[in-house]
């Protein structure tokens, strides 16, 4: 029987190519049921992993050096805390901490498809679009590693993502360095499938052989030009400028949040003035209402999409209510489209958090990936009147604490 | 062959009582089995009950279980070929015997528990308030939710459910050596809530408002166990129970209330007058 | 197994071709001997199932999150045969529903009730045969469910075998197949326990009062009382949480949850209903699930010590008393469940009464076995086992009767510990006896008693390395997939892992009751009509009986019990035989004669 059980050993896991991407691309560029040839998936596959290494044994590019830029993102010794099976059954370091706590939902590629994800709503983040909702930087920047750590600190209220503020530091630490991992790896996959389109018929995206030698000959200098032109174009500036760049340092990018007036303490005599100005505002000038309704039950709009969805829904002939046109997608791991509901203001449960300055950046900087918009029109004082007033709408309607409904041995005594 | 069989079953209660040894007083494989350490006057409680009912436990484990291997080892009918087995129907005499004992020290152990359970979950400390004894209020919410806790503390004006609540998520910072009352709410499905070390468990069930309370001896961090499955992630809902003193309580609660109310973040700006 | 059970089967009265001929014998049967069997082979298959279950929960309770064997290899090669946490919890789900309602009830109630009542109150078949035959078929659209839940999304049902809300209102699709397999299998008992209850009343050989019941017939009319009082319960929950789940009634629901960001619009209903109504028929369920065994073990035990049972009415006095107070103790399933805290105590007053009846059940087999002439065969051994460990999940039960101690160990692997002494200890090992028992009865063939005897003591073993130990883990909540997350458990991990070797051994060592189970149908030695020899009537039918079960009208005597009579030469007294020697009684001698007459001839046929 023991002998049974060894046989049945699984291989290990391998990150998930991005299908979704590569049949959107298709849609778009190519003509109808023509696909893109086979080879560049492998070929994409090989490069990025050349890159990023493989779920049990992460690599990053640009890390090699003390001076390396890559330095300031990633530390190895934290993606490898984060990254392979998990360990805790045995002694010695910690390893494995993404699958442990991360994978089932997120996925072991990060792309919000593990195991339990179809179940869950909404469903668990995909890293490889590279956008984050609850952060202090402005939208179409990467968010900073105190932004992810508070996620995982504070959990996302609302939904199944728990708080993980029992773990340790530095394993938080190490799980912020893998999402960011992730993130990177993903949207670098996605970027060289977006470049697919561009190629000519059968050419390489980077094409080794030009610097094979080949029958004993060395390869000559223009080949040797060539590859370092698409090692440029392709590594250069698709991964070094347009992804790792943008992640560098982004603590210069963080949104200043002003102080809050005095009178967004409840107590303050003069909130409710605060609360009756931001509430003229809901409605006019900050055009809530017309997305959270006018009760703020969000019921304004209903048929909208986050853009985890919309990145696939908007290729041609595809319609998110109508499952005949994207049943394909979700064979390939998309998720069913589900539309995405404006926040219900009453329920007093807020995703980014509760205090005033999660809310202030919520309002201010928008949600990234989400219809909700920073607010360009407002200046800060209407913003913190807003503040007050959407923090106030769960206890608008107080009921009197002891009306409620106890354990009936209370009643009784 | 008999005897081999004999042996077979009086190793189980031999085995059980030697494992339930280590066991009570820690040793070897089983130093951190059964509960930790207790922290409240109740779980001692709980305790001497928990090892008194286990060592009665333990005598008749031992009583019948000796008595069946001594059957064995006695009455195989290869030892015995040529006897008759005893011809008896009953002895109403030892039917009363083993009736009645048994039910004597099940009422005794029925009466004797009822002060623990008393006190763990019916006697609410109280407060005095003009003059009248009333049940003390609630320090902290807790609103329980798949996966995890989360804590609303009486902010400033002493009460949970309004606006200046201070919201943190599985961390719970209380103060040690003085009556805590916990209000336990769901916001989904059923959850319990479980602190081994202070001997509280309570499930929390939707749409019903519990309490809970104890009152720690020790300054410590413990943790809290959801102990009803509430779904996939039932392992996930593990919160953190500071036990702190009453000046590290305040000031910790001072501090997470500055991340609400801007005069305590700002000293520029101008006191309030509530 | 046609072969075997063919033996002499008189099937004279089925008209057509072979094949309608073997479904209407072997398939569509209205006997009650093959409705027995195949009630004994399916729930063999899914004890096969289960323990496949427990094992994969026993896995991630050693190696958490590792490449786990079968199960991740098949399903979760993506992630390198990692499970995922709702994959356990539907493990130990389905574990339990199985184990509960597709092995342990079946397996006593429908196989041992169906073959044994008939046979052993000396009737020619059940009250109602057809109805018999469709309380088996109604199992298969519970298997057929279940089945099919097992391929669908999330691969199974995965609220706790509780099924409480609003858990299970909001689970995935799998939770309302599992709604409706429970629905037939409480259809299929409720047949079932009717036509025990009309059977062992109304058709019970001459001369077989109440009195003179054996104490399987005994274990097994209880039962089914308890079924047909509990059962309706059941069926109104689930009914009520089908409709929850299907078309919003919200009977369990309160106001202003949501699950998932999926809302419950209806409100207006109480979570804890569900518990109450649940537990009214599930602790009743518990001794459902233990009383035939219980039963089926004192018969066991006084034949094979070749003596009278000890206190047999007390017995009898005992099992009613279980049944009857086993309706008032549910509440303590839910002591720390928010019921009303005064409830409770109450509670906890009926439970630990309930250890009385219990008690005195265990001194009488002591006092059973006490002076015997004991014969320590197979079943012998189960069934003593079955008392030892009985002692053992008993005495747990008073430790967690009592609510302050209940507060600590409430859904704990404490608990886990004691359900196992009471449901496998007690329970399975009382079922293993009994096909050791009665296996020459069912196929003419005997068992091997030296693969039988290894098949015992390892069992034994293992079965204790796994579950003793879980005593010691009252600070491990139970149904948690990772329960190393919590600091005070990661000490327990070796003790994990030890208990899941021993529960794979403990697996392993089924091989060896399956190949004897098998393997005795061909190779075993031929059985007489009374291999133990018992008192009770089946062994004075032929083995295996066939259809109309005697070949004469038998006649009942004395009671069961009449081993080592002084009077006698032979160590036994059957039921059936008629000389009636007790002094005292010359009155009743020629009445006697008479019926000893006719019996004779019918019985000892002329070769």
């Amino acid at each position: 029987m023991l002998s049974a059980i060894g046989c049945n050993q699984s291989a290990p896991p391998e990150f998930r190519f991005n299908a979704v991407e590569l049949r959107k691309q298709e849609m778009q560029h190519l003509g109808e049921g023509e696909k893109f040839d086979a080879k560049y998936k492998s070929e994409i596959g090989n490069l990025v992993t050349s890159l990023f290494g493989t779920p049990d044994d992460p690599e990053f590019p640009f890390l090699m050096g003390e001076d390396d830029p890559a330095q300031d993102i990633i530390k190895m010794d934290y993606l490898k805390m984060a990254a392979g099976a998990v360990n805790s059954d045995k002694a010695g370091p910690t390893v494995g901490l993404y699958r442990e706590h991360c994978a089932h939902c997120h996925g072991i590629t990060g792309d919000g498809a593990g195991a339990t994800a179809s179940t869950l709503n909404p469903y668990p983040r995909d890293f490889r679009l590279g956008k984050f909702k609850f952060k202090s930087t402005p939208l179409r920047t990467p968010p900073t590693d105190h932004d992810l750590k508070n996620i995982l600190v504070r959990g996302v209220p609302g939904t199944a993502m728990p708080s993980f503020r029992t773990l340790e530091d530095d394993e938080l630490d190490s799980l912020v360095h893998y999402v960011k991992y992730l993130t990177m790896r993903g949207m670098y996959e996605r970027y060289l499938i977006g470049e697919l389109a561009g190629l000519e018929e059968g050419q390489s995206l980077i094409d080794f052989s030009l610097i094979a030698s080949k029958d004993g000959e060395e390869p000559s200098d223009d080949a040797i030009e060539e590859f370092e032109e698409q090692l440029y174009t392709f590594i250069g500036e698709g991964y070094q400028e347009g992804i790792m760049d943008r992640w560098l340092d982004p603590d210069r990018k963080i949104t200043e949040i002003p102080p809050a007036p005095a009178e967004i303490d409840p107590r303050h005599p003069d909130h409710d003035k605060l609360v009756a100005q931001g509430g003229k505002l809901f409605f006019s000038k900050g055009n809530c209402a017309q997305c959270h309704g006018d009760t703020g039950v969000g019921d304004g709009q209903l048929a909208n999409f986050d853009d985890w969805t919309k990145e696939w829904t908007n290729s041609p002939g595809v319609d998110p209510f109508d499952k005949a046109t994207y049943k394909d997608f979700v064979k390939l791991g998309a998720m069913d489209p589900r539309p995405i509901r404006p926040r219900n203001l009453n329920q007093g449960i807020y995703r980014g958090g509760d205090r005033p300055d999660d809310v202030y950046l919520r309002i201010a900087n928008g949600i990234e990936g989400t219809p909700m918009p920073a607010s360009a029109a407002m200046n800060s004082d209407e913003i913190w009147a807003l503040v007050a007033y959407v923090r106030s709408i769960p206890f608008e309607a107080e009921v009197d604490q002891n009306s409620k409904v106890i354990n009936t041995q209370q009643v009784a005594r | 062959m008999g005897r081999v069989w004999s042996i077979l079953f009086f190793l189980v209660p031999l085995a059980a009582i030697v494992t339930f040894l280590l066991a009570m007083f820690g040793v070897g494989p089983l130093k951190s089995a059964w509960l930790p350490e207790s922290l409240t006057a109740t779980g001692d409680l709980i305790d001497r009950l928990f090892n008194g009912i286990h060592l009665l436990a333990a005598v008749i484990l031992l009583g019948t279980g000796l008595t069946i291997g001594f059957a064995i080892w006695k009455f195989d009918h290869r030892r015995n070929p040529n006897e008759k087995a005893l011809y008896i129907h009953h002895n109403t005499k030892l039917e009363v015997v083993w009736s009645v004992i048994p039910a004597i020290i099940l009422i005794v152990l029925a009466i004797v528990q009822m002060e623990a359970w008393e006190q763990n979950k019916m006697d609410r400390p109280t407060v005095s308030m003009g003059g009248v004894e009333v049940p003390a209020p609630p320090i902290v919410m807790v609103k329980a939710k798949r996966f995890g806790w989360e804590f609303y503390y009486a902010g400033k004006d002493g009460r949970v459910e309004t606006a200046d609540d201070v919201y943190v998520e599985n961390l719970l910072v209380l103060p040690a050596n003085e009556d805590i009352v916990l209000q336990l709410e769901s916001r989904d499905v059923i959850h319990s809530f479980f602190v081994p070390e202070l001997r509280i468990k309570q499930d929390i069930v939707p749409g019903m408002t519990q309490f809970s309370w104890f009152n720690s001896r020790k300054i410590c961090d413990v943790e809290i166990i959801c102990t009803e499955l509430c779904g996939w992630g039932h392992y996930k809902m593990k919160g953190l129970l500071r036990l702190v003193s009453r000046q590290e309580f305040d000031q910790w609660l001072e501090e997470q209330s500055a991340e609400y109310l801007p005069e305590l973040k700002s000293a520029d700006s101008e006191p309030i007058t509530p | 197994m046609a072969e075997v059970t063919v033996g002499q089967h008189r099937v004279e009265s089925v008209e057509g071709n072979s094949l309608t001929r073997l479904l209407t014998t072997y398939v569509f049967a209205t006997d009650h001997k093959i409705i027995g069997l195949q009630f004994l082979f399916s729930s063999l298959i899914w004890f096969f199932v289960g323990g496949l279950l427990a094992l994969a929960v026993r896995w991630q309770l050693a190696w958490p999150w590792s490449d786990m064997p079968i199960f991740g290899s098949a399903l979760f090669a993506d992630s390198g045969g990692q499970i995922s946490p709702e994959f356990y919890t539907m493990l130990f789900t389905m574990h339990a529903t199985i184990m509960i309602f597709f092995v342990v009830i079946p397996v006593l109630a429908g196989a041992f009730g169906n073959y044994l009542i008939p046979l052993m109150i000396g009737a020619d078949d059940m009250a109602f045969p057809k109805l018999n035959m469709l309380s088996y078929w109604f199992m298969w659209p519970a298997f057929g469910c279940i089945i099919l839940s097992f391929f669908m999304p999330g691969y199974g049902a995965s609220s706790g075998w509780t099924s409480y809300p609003p858990l299970s209102v909001f689970a995935g699709d799998p939770q309302t197949m599992w709604i409706l397999a429970m629905l037939f299998v409480g259809v299929s008992s409720m047949m079932g326990s009717i036509n025990y209850l009309t059977t062992i009343i109304q058709m019970r050989a001459p001369g077989m009062s109440m009195f003179r019941l054996p104490m399987t017939i005994w274990g097994m009319f209880i039962t089914a009382i308890m079924q047909a009082f509990a059962l309706p319960v059941l069926t109104a929950a689930l009914l009520m949480q089908l409709s929850d789940r299907l078309i919003g009634t919200g009977f369990f629901l309160p106001e202003n949850i949501a699950v998932d960001n999926a809302v419950a619009t209806s409100g207006g209903g109480q979570v804890l209903l569900w518990q109450h109504l649940f537990w009214f028929y599930s602790h009743p369920a518990v001794y459902i699930m233990i009383l035939p065994a219980m039963g089926m073990v004192s018969d066991m035990i006084a034949c094979n010590s070749r003596k009278p049972l000890f206190g047999y009415r007390p017995m009898v006095y005992s099992i009613t008393a279980i049944a009857g107070m086993g309706f008032i103790v549910w509440g303590h399933h839910m002591f720390v469940s928010g019921m009303n805290h005064v409830l409770a105590m109450s509670f906890m007053v009926s439970t630990m009464l309930i250890a009385l009846p219990s008690g005195i059940k265990v001194f009488n087999w002591i006092g059973t076995l006490w002076g015997g002439r004991l014969h320590l065969n197979t079943a012998m051994l189960f069934s003593i086992g079955f008392v030892s460990m009985f002692v053992i999940g008993g005495l747990s039960g008073i430790v967690m009767s009592a609510p302050p101690v209940d507060i600590v160990i409430h859904d704990t692997y404490y608990i886990v510990a004691h359900l196992h002494y009471v449901l496998f200890g007690s329970s399975v090992l009382g079922v293993f006896g009994a096909i050791y028992f009665w296996y020459p009865k069912m196929f003419g063939k005997m068992m091997n008693e030296t693969m039988g005897k290894f098949h015992f003591v390892l069992t034994f073993i293992f079965l204790n390395g796994t579950f003793f130990p879980m005593h010691f883990l009252s600070r491990m909540p139970r149904r948690v997939a990772d329960p190393y997350v919590y600091e005070g458990v990661r000490d327990l991990l070796p003790l994990n892992q030890f208990m899941t070797v021993c529960a794979m051994s403990m697996g392993a060592v089924q091989i060896i009751f399956i190949a004897n189970f098998f393997g005795s149908m061909i190779f075993g030695k031929k059985a007489s009509r009374n291999p133990w020899n018992s008192n009770t009537l089946e062994w004075a039918a032929p083995s295996p009986p066939g259809h109309g079960n005697f070949d004469f009208q038998p006649k009942v005597f004395r009671g069961p019990y009449e081993y080592s009579h002084p009077d006698r030469e032979s160590d036994f007294f059957p039921q059936t035989e008629p000389r009636e020697n007790r002094p005292g009684h010359p009155g009743i001698k020629k009445r006697i004669e008479e019926t000893e007459k006719v019996t004779l001839e019918a019985q000892n046929p002329s070769p």
